[in-house]
């Protein structure tokens, strides 16, 4: 089993090593296979396949109608107009939607792994576990969501008169990313606790859930005062790159963001490696 | 006697399943102070809507939510696909019993739970409830939360039985669930509702699930309101109470399983 530390601890300098990037051909190489394994499952049940398209579909629809029944009373919320947030619903569907695409159903799969005692094939392969178990799945019938997001942000900006330029598309890139790596590095630090606590194999259930908070501007938190501590990074993930087309971002919320994402990303790391020694399997 | 044995087995099964419970719990405590925090901020700019009320209104629904919010439809999976369901077709108790007791528990432990944050809430942070309490209004309301939950729970078990005919219903549970949020008033009050919509919500089962069981516990209400509600909703039952007999019927005659 790749445990690091005997204390408990990660160095540093180790901890970054086993971040996979030394050996990225290697988990590209693997990623490619992973992807074209996920087609082949995908054509074996098609019908499965449709009913998944639709229902991802639904709720993309869903957070739209839950936006207009919200706004059916006052067209100006937060300082944010009625187009804006469509906006926002349409970001919140193109960023979540490509984290239900490549993490969530890895989460949720990692919660019954880790329950049922079946980490062991993991652990015992050549290659880094947080990796596997992080991206072995890809959910495609959420792909339509995600554009679906992208054509809504599309007539959105239309609607708002608003063409972002190359260096607004830059960093609505940038952030969008930085939104991504966060989610799933807060997940997975979640999901580790199942490793002590298999009961809480629901908990994915409940950060899915969690994510809601990004569906609404930032500013709804403001008055929650200290309690907003806990909250701020969840947030910012859609308010900010939403900001950066409409520019109204101030660079610094950017830049948190940024080291928000790389440091949960590092703890993710640190607490994976550590909960590993207390897994126990179930002699599988 | 021995529904009530297989009711205290579901019970002791349940309760070794407490750090779940919990989770689940705190799903259904999110939402409705997510809405809650939008609208408090919200309302004091729209006149004519006070914003007492729609605190009760979504507080109420963390009870509401962990009581009425009946997941029987997740079963179906287990006991249709991977043919389960052979196992109660030889049980001296018909199989909607057996899933209205395994799933009662779950709902009295997460309906507690709401009771107990609501308590804390106004215990400890001094938040104010526009509750409604004589003989006749919990009467009443306890009435329309009963038939809410049957109502609820006729409504999972045909999303359960469905799998009899599609096998997978991902998608029809996914449909339904957009619906029952939307129509049982969860993201919006029906009353805040564009009048088109409120009218088919109002002609649909889903306010009588949940809707109307919250509001009956809030502020006074006329007796012909009570009345016309407690109708609608023993009608509906009814409806319902012949078509799960008649897809029963029909779809356990569709349903094949190997090897049980």
């Amino acid at each position: 089993m790749d445990i690091c530390g005997k204390r408990g601890y990660v160095p540093i300098p180790r901890l970054v090593n086993s971040i996979p990037l030394v050996d990225m051909k290697k988990y590209l190489k693997i990623y490619q296979r992973l992807l074209s394994m996920n087609v082949s499952m995908l054509l074996a049940y098609t019908g499965n396949f449709m009913n998944s398209v639709f229902a991802s579909l639904l709720w993309c629809a869903f957070s739209f109608a839950s936006i207009l029944l919200l706004t059916s009373r006052s067209p100006d919320v937060f300082g944010w107009s009625r187009d804006e947030l469509m906006l926002l619903t349409a970001m919140y569907s193109v960023v979540v939607g490509f984290v239900h695409v490549f993490i969530t159903n890895n989460m949720f799969e990692m919660a019954h792994v880790i329950r049922f005692g079946r980490l062991d094939s993991i652990l015992l392969k050549p290659m880094d576990s947080q990796f596997m178990l992080s991206l072995k799945e890809v959910n495609y019938p959420t792909v339509p969501r995600v554009l679906t997001g992208c054509i809504l942000v599309v007539i959105f900006l239309f609607r708002l008169h608003i063409s972002p330029t190359i260096s607004d598309m830059g960093v609505l890139i940038l952030l969008s990313c930085a939104s991504i790596l966060f989610l799933y590095s807060f997940w997975f630090t979640v999901m580790v606790f199942t490793v002590y606590y298999p009961e809480l194999w629901n908990l994915i259930e409940l950060l899915v859930h969690f994510s809601d908070i990004a569906k609404y501007p930032g500013e709804m938190y403001h008055g929650l005062g200290q309690f907003i501590v806990f909250l701020f990074p969840l947030t910012l993930i859609v308010t900010l790159p939403t900001k950066a087309v409409l520019r109204s971002l101030h660079w610094s919320d950017g830049i948190i963001l940024v080291c928000f994402s790389i440091g949960f990303f590092l703890l993710s790391r640190i607490v994976w490696k550590h909960a590993l020694r207390s897994y126990t399997s179930a002699s599988s | 006697m021995r529904h009530w044995k297989i009711f205290i087995l579901n019970f002791e099964r349940v309760l070794e399943y407490r750090g779940t419970i919990f989770v689940w719990f705190l799903i259904s405590l999110f939402h409705p102070l997510l809405y809650l925090l939008f609208w408090v901020q919200v309302l004091p700019n729209i006149p004519s809507v006070g914003v007492f009320s729609i605190q009760t209104y979504y507080l109420l629904f963390i009870i509401a939510g962990g009581f009425l919010f009946i997941h029987v439809e997740s079963d179906s999976n287990e006991d249709i696909r991977q043919g389960g369901l052979s196992a109660f077709l030889l049980k001296p108790l018909s199989y909607f019993w057996f899933k209205f007791y395994s799933e009662l528990p779950w709902r009295l432990i997460q309906g507690f739970f709401g009771v107990i944050s609501i308590v804390s809430l106004v215990q400890f942070f001094g938040v104010s409830l526009a509750l409604h309490f004589n003989f006749t209004s919990i009467t009443i309301a306890l009435c329309t939360w009963i038939l809410g939950y049957f109502l609820m729970f006729y409504f999972k078990m045909f999303i359960l039985l469905s799998a009899l005919w599609f096998t997978d219903t991902g998608g029809l549970k996914q449909l339904t669930e957009v619906i029952v949020l939307i129509l049982c008033g969860f993201i919006v009050p029906i009353s805040f509702f564009p009048q088109w919509l409120k009218t088919v919500a109002l002609f649909s089962p889903f306010p009588y699930m949940i809707y109307f069981p919250v509001l009956f516990l809030m502020q006074g209400h006329e007796m012909t309101e009570w009345i016309k509600v407690l109708i609608f909703q023993l009608g509906w039952l009814c409806i319902f109470i012949g078509l799960y007999g008649y897809m029963w019927k029909k779809g356990i005659r569709t349903y094949t399983a190997l090897g049980q």
